[in-house]
């Protein structure tokens, strides 16, 4: 043990000092509360089922772009795009003139365990789509799919090329057999028919747990020791708070699209291999031949950018550019450098197509 | 001390790391007898890698009949529960030898939060090592699945 050089006094003033901040930061959060919906002013344009589709209020002269509809992903809620004034992917969008929509697919109970990929890919997004097209009397929209929303968002694209303009993916899952996805090394032994057929929906706090155990040590005792280097700024203890709303804000999975998500995808990697159907039309990515945009994350934990890069191999699109963030999954919506970075670059993009 | 049922998620975890952080300072500070501070990690890293929601049954619980579905959660978890002491000793293995290195890129720790950074970095190398691995994925699949079949089981009566 060369290295221990711990004085006994020193590491008992050290943990008291612990003890003491972690005491005030839980009494500290215990007072707080951060409303779980994002902070920018947006209106209910369309509804079907549980599906919203929000139109979110510009803050700047419009770019005159095509609307952006956003597609986030069935696991989690979307409002970390727009977790608070200084830390949202929306705001940063429409402070550049962007009209933005956002597709919300609410929370599924047990009446939607019978939803389908079909489903959410056609129908649901399909409709919001048509809804914006309408709306602005347009052939086709910009199509933002973020993680597991961009591959829903790929699809839908493969399936209806004539509806989508430009296409951005952000951290999105495209190739799930690389060798660094440990999410789908454990997803590939499932026995996703036994789990569907007994739960029905799958509960996303089972989901959380499988996300947490990717870095047990990192996103539990780290993250919750760090608590005492905020315990004193109430800024920075609210936006934690907000952090682990979101994070524990899992919404139940429908089964059927689960169960096809799961073995179409993680286990199948049928995008990338071939025979991926969705509604009983086979999704072709060499359909897509409008200009793509793939932001992956250098340090992403969930999506390896193994994952994400493939994409430009798989579509005819000519124009194809890959964005690599330097940060993580979760730092890629709220990390301070990529507040100005992220759209800043999406909106540069989208303008000169 | 375990955390009270109840309790938000994030203060499970404090009170969890909290504990975790004494045992390993006590291991730490205790007299360096090389075959038993190594030994204190592991048991400190243990209980976190388990997995929340599954617990394993107690020591010496598996007498259920070997045809029940908890007889399958059992085995499963034994199963599940064997690969993470592994990862936990060999997480104690790379700390014992982390802090027993030498030279320029092993500067002396002299306080609790250098140790822990040490600690959790060790862990996560054990923890992705071990969780790569398809015996993992298998073992974690079938727990899952045995799971899901004993609470079906415990509803139909």
């Amino acid at each position: 043990m060369t290295r221990l050089a711990l004085d006994q006094a020193a590491v008992a003033a050290e943990m008291a000092e612990f003890t003491s901040r972690m005491a005030l930061a839980t009494q500290q959060l215990a007072t707080m509360d951060v409303p779980p919906d994002g902070c920018s002013a947006r209106v209910e344009v369309h509804r079907q089922d549980k599906t919203v589709l929000w139109r979110y209020a510009r803050t700047a002269p419009d770019a005159g772009l095509p609307p952006l509809v956003i597609c986030y992903a069935l696991v989690n809620r979307p409002y970390m795009l727009d977790l608070q004034p200084d830390r949202s992917l929306i705001r940063g969008l429409l402070a550049r003139g962007l009209d933005v929509y956002l597709v919300d697919w609410g929370y599924p109970d047990r009446n939607d365990s019978a939803l389908s990929l079909d489903d959410y890919v056609n129908r649901y997004l399909g409709a919001c789509i048509d809804h914006v097209r309408r709306e602005h009397g347009i052939p086709s929209v910009n199509l933002l799919g973020v993680c597991q929303g961009g591959t829903m968002a790929i699809c839908h694209a493969a399936l209806h090329p004539d509806r989508v303009r430009n296409l951005v993916t952000m951290v999105t899952p495209v190739d799930f057999h690389t060798d660094d996805n440990l999410l789908s090394k454990w997803a590939q032994k499932l026995d996703v028919d036994g789990i569907v057929d007994a739960l029905g929906n799958v509960p996303g706090g089972l989901l959380n747990a499988a996300f947490v155990a990717l870095m047990p040590l990192r996103l539990t005792v780290r993250k919750y020791a760090g608590l005492a280097d905020i315990a004193r700024d109430r800024g920075a203890l609210e936006n934690f708070l907000r952090m682990e709303r979101w994070i524990h804000d899992s919404p139940d999975q429908a089964g059927t699209a689960f169960r096809q998500f799961i073995r179409d995808f993680f286990q199948e990697n049928r995008l990338v291999r071939g025979g991926l159907e969705i509604g009983g039309q086979a999704v072709d990515p060499r359909r897509i031949n409008c200009p793509i945009l793939n932001v992956y994350a250098k340090l992403d934990h969930l999506v390896p950018p193994s994952s994400s890069r493939p994409l430009g191999g798989l579509v005819a699109s000519s124009d194809y550019t890959p964005f690599e963030f330097d940060g993580g999954h979760i730092g890629i919506y709220v990390g301070r450098n990529a507040q100005e970075l992220l759209p800043q670059n999406i909106a540069q993009w989208l303008n000169s197509r | 001390m375990n955390a009270p049922s109840g309790v938000p998620p994030f203060m499970a975890a404090w009170l969890e790391a909290q504990q975790a952080l004494v045992r390993l300072a006590g291991a730490a500070l205790a007299p360096p007898v090389a075959s038993v501070v190594p030994q204190s990690f592991a048991d400190a890293y243990r209980p976190l890698f388990a997995m929340p929601g599954f617990p394993a049954p107690a020591a010496g619980a598996n007498t259920a009949a070997p045809d029940t579905s908890l007889w399958r959660y059992q085995q499963a978890a034994e199963r599940v529960g064997k690969l993470l002491a592994d990862a936990a000793a060999d997480a104690g293995r790379r700390l014992g030898a982390a802090l027993a290195a030498d030279g320029p890129d092993a500067p002396p720790i002299t306080s609790l939060r250098e140790l822990q950074t040490l600690w959790i970095d060790c862990g996560e190398a054990a923890w992705s090592a071990a969780a790569h691995r398809e015996e993992f994925a298998q073992a974690q699949a079938e727990l899952l699945s045995a799971w899901v079949a004993l609470r079906v089981a415990g509803q139909a009566g």
